[in-house]
């Protein structure tokens, strides 16, 4: 992992600024308080600055390097402290030797360097404590960044998995029954037989291909639904009646893709299964400035078991709008004594969050 | 001579009905006597006619094919039950229905099962 100083440019510009302001301090509080030359003084600055500007830069890998293998936190700091002591030493010998080939006839400064070399020694300590502290904390910022990156992405893929789980399946149920109309049509009439089977073959593609995208239009989940009846149609024959109501505002609204379907099928499951009269399956549209309102009611006989509370599909249904919508009051039952209804509100503006 | 089994179709769905009818009509081994497409008037048809055989369906208005049987009693026919899914097909051997047809129905599937039981019916003291 390369040292952040170098990955980012305005790092690498702190960095540089701030030691080079250490570098003019320095110089100023040799020059002013300890009288020493300016030549002295600027050399002074630069050489153990620069210095341990070069040895702070690569801590870095040492710190990487410590961190590779588990240590456990005593291990950590003597380790830390053997290093320090070393880095302090190799900056104040190679800082102390290349003074005195600076400034080798300067009487008042050397003989200040060699007392001021405990000092140096505290104050290098202190450098690198600051050193390991700033990368740490550079790490520990990055982890977080990485750990906060991941859970968006995750949050992401979880809402996309429970919305793809709630999105009605194919009911193997009406697929071997239909396989069964269509073999029964292809004796008694053929051309029938074959309009069913691209019938089918359209809805079960509708079915596929819209696992990809969230809405569509009402208008086409409406052709689908049509062919899903149109099909049933020749399973139940008089006894499937559909009438719908949708004015032209209506259609091209958009609205979760196979969010119907759940519900025509339990029409046919609730109402017309339990039934030898006609039953009728009725869609209603009512649009307003925010809502489109669909209202989807089918008679059901009062004699058949009644279904026990709230089906998988209907709470399916109330979820997936739920994470599309966020809201929770979109979907609301009625339930008389021959009739049951499902009204859905669908939310004008679009909300394809992410 | 085999006598044909007399049977009855009690199923709900016309065009089902009307394949096993052209399955199973001119097959020398069965003679179908009644067709019914829900459950009471099925269960009427049985108590009145008195069938060797019945093929039902489990899925059907007023009456499950399940429902069907638990009136059905004393003096039971043999069942074959109709159904899509085999999830049903343990519940069906519970009750003592012989066997079972899948849908789509097959005409070799229907006439197989159909001759089993006429051997089975023909041994019979």
């Amino acid at each position: 992992m390369l040292n952040p100083f170098v990955k980012n440019r305005n790092y690498l510009i702190i960095y540089l600024a701030v030691w080079a302001t250490l570098m003019l301090i320095q110089t100023a509080i040799l020059n002013y308080y300890q009288e020493l030359s300016f030549s002295a003084s600027i050399n002074d600055a630069v050489v153990f600055n620069g210095l341990l500007a070069l040895i702070g830069f690569n801590i870095w890998y040492v710190l990487r390097f410590n961190m590779k293998d588990q240590q456990s936190s005593f291990d950590l700091i003597v380790n830390h402290m053997l290093v320090g002591i070393v880095t302090i030493a190799i900056w104040l010998a190679s800082g102390y030797f290349l003074m005195q080939a600076l400034e080798p006839s300067n009487e008042v400064y050397l003989a200040f360097l060699q007392e001021s070399l405990p000092w140096r020694a505290i104050i290098g300590a202190f450098f690198y404590l600051i050193f390991i502290l700033i990368y740490y904390m550079m790490l520990y910022y990055e982890d977080l960044q990485q750990k906060m990156r991941v859970e968006t992405e995750l949050n992401g893929l979880v809402r996309e998995a429970e919305l793809s789980a709630l999105k009605s399946q194919i009911n193997p149920h009406f697929l071997f029954n239909s396989l069964n109309s269509i073999s029964s049509l292809t004796m008694s009439s053929p051309e029938k037989a074959q309009e069913m089977v691209i019938k089918l073959s359209d809805f079960l593609r509708y079915s596929l291909s819209h696992d990809r995208n969230e809405t569509t239009s009402l208008k086409k989940e409406l052709e689908n639904i049509e062919r899903y009846l149109d099909i049933e149609k020749v399973r139940f024959g008089h006894r499937l009646k559909y009438e719908k109501n949708v004015p032209e505002a209506c259609l091209q609204a958009e609205i979760p893709n196979m969010i119907l379907q759940p519900l025509f099928e339990n029409a046919i499951k609730h109402g017309v299964y339990h039934s030898t009269e006609e039953v009728l399956i009725e869609m209603r549209c009512m649009p307003n400035d925010q809502f489109i309102e669909l209202h989807i009611q089918n008679d059901f006989d009062p004699e058949a078991a009644k279904p026990k509370g709230e089906g998988i599909g209907l709470k399916n249904i109330r979820n997936r709008l739920q994470l599309i919508y966020q809201r929770a009051d979109l979907l609301e039952i009625k339930r008389e004594k021959i009739s049951f209804e499902v009204v859905l509100r669908i939310p004008l503006q679009k909300s394809k969050k992410h | 001579m085999k006598v044909a089994l007399r049977t009855l179709i009690i199923e709900d769905e016309a065009p089902a009905r009307m394949l096993l009818q052209r399955f199973l009509s001119d097959h020398e081994a069965i003679d179908i006597i009644g067709e019914f497409s829900d459950g009471f008037s099925g269960l009427k048809g049985i108590q009145e006619n008195k069938p060797d055989l019945v093929i039902l369906d489990i899925q059907m208005p007023k009456l499950t094919g399940f429902e069907l049987l638990e009136l059905l009693d004393d003096d039971l026919p043999e069942i074959i039950f109709t159904t899509t899914y085999d999830q049903y097909a343990i519940k069906a051997f519970e009750m003592n229905a012989v066997d079972y047809l899948l849908k789509p129905f097959s005409r070799k599937g229907c006439i197989k099962l159909l001759i089993r039981f006429w051997s089975v019916s023909n041994t019979k003291p």
